[in-house]
């Protein structure tokens, strides 16, 4: 019993709270509004679009959220300078890249991506719902190819966190749910 | 040579990336199907405005454009008889 709780003391010291419940919502919710959007395509229909709305309305909460947020939350953490996100670039290719404890300057260029590449996706969808965007040859190129680039995007960031995880030996899928890093 | 795999796996879905599939309309050749003038005729008679007229992939005459109504529809048709297949409408 004691011993019990004296390793559960331990594990809370050597943890630490990274990741705010916000981010951590917004993270779970918008992988939920792609895959239902993604699943729901042939269809076009309502919840297709509401899902894309609700992906819309996560990634400006997101932006928000990026000014007002907690420590590891803000833009102001994480959004490097050219210089360091190619210094950490070229270390990384040497596998030699540093441990953040918030997001790496390669993970926050990829944050902006796909908050960018929803942002497409979703505007261009709307407008496809439109008088002036129905049946548009053009907004509906933007909408699939920008998908295609999405999804290429996303087996990256899945591939990067796996990996990074491995590397510093720390699970950093699970640490997204919890909220916490090891120190 | 992790990246010369990510490289491949990334190419590997771009190319392999999911277009939206329409209906199959028929199995007809070509040469059955009514004319892409007579499909147009056929529905200006039934009132619709067409945007865009297009052939799919799965033989369809597939049209976006407002019924009569002014409702935004997305229909596909059969090419041999005019059939409606699937409609999907935007009200």
């Amino acid at each position: 019993m004691t011993d019990t709780l004296e390793a559960t003391n331990a594990t809370r010291n050597d943890r630490v709270k990274v990741w705010d419940p916000a981010v951590r919502v917004f993270h779970w919710s918008l992988m939920t509004a792609f895959a239902v959007a993604y699943f729901t395509a042939d269809d076009a229909g309502v919840v297709h679009q509401w899902s894309g709305y609700a992906a819309l309305a996560l990634v400006a909460f997101r932006l928000l959220w990026g000014v007002i947020g907690t420590r590891h939350a803000r833009f102001s953490d994480f959004v490097p300078r050219p210089a360091k996100l190619a210094d950490y670039v070229r270390r990384m290719i040497r596998g030699l890249e540093p441990r953040y404890l918030g997001h790496n300057p390669a993970a926050a260029i990829m944050i902006l991506f796909l908050s960018l590449a929803t942002a497409v996706i979703g505007v261009s969808g709307w407008l496809l719902t439109t008088d002036w965007g129905w049946g548009s040859e053009v907004l509906e190129e933007v909408h699939e190819t920008t998908v295609n680039i999405i999804l290429v995007a996303i087996a990256l960031h899945v591939g990067a966190a796996i990996y990074e995880s491995f590397r510093h030996r720390e699970n950093l899928i699970r640490s997204m749910f919890t909220g916490y890093k090891r120190r | 040579m992790k990246i010369r795999h990510i490289v491949a796996a990334t190419a590997a879905l771009l190319f392999t990336g999911a277009a939206v599939a329409g209906p199959q309309c028929t199995e007809a050749p070509q040469s059955e199907w009514m004319t892409q003038e007579a499909m147009k005729n056929e529905l200006a008679d039934q009132g619709y405005r067409i945007d865009r007229f297009k052939v799919t992939d799965g033989n369809c005459y597939e049209i976006y454009g407002e019924d009569k109504k002014g409702v935004k529809v997305e229909i596909y048709f059969n090419p041999v008889n005019a059939e409606p297949v699937k409609e999907r409408r935007n009200d």
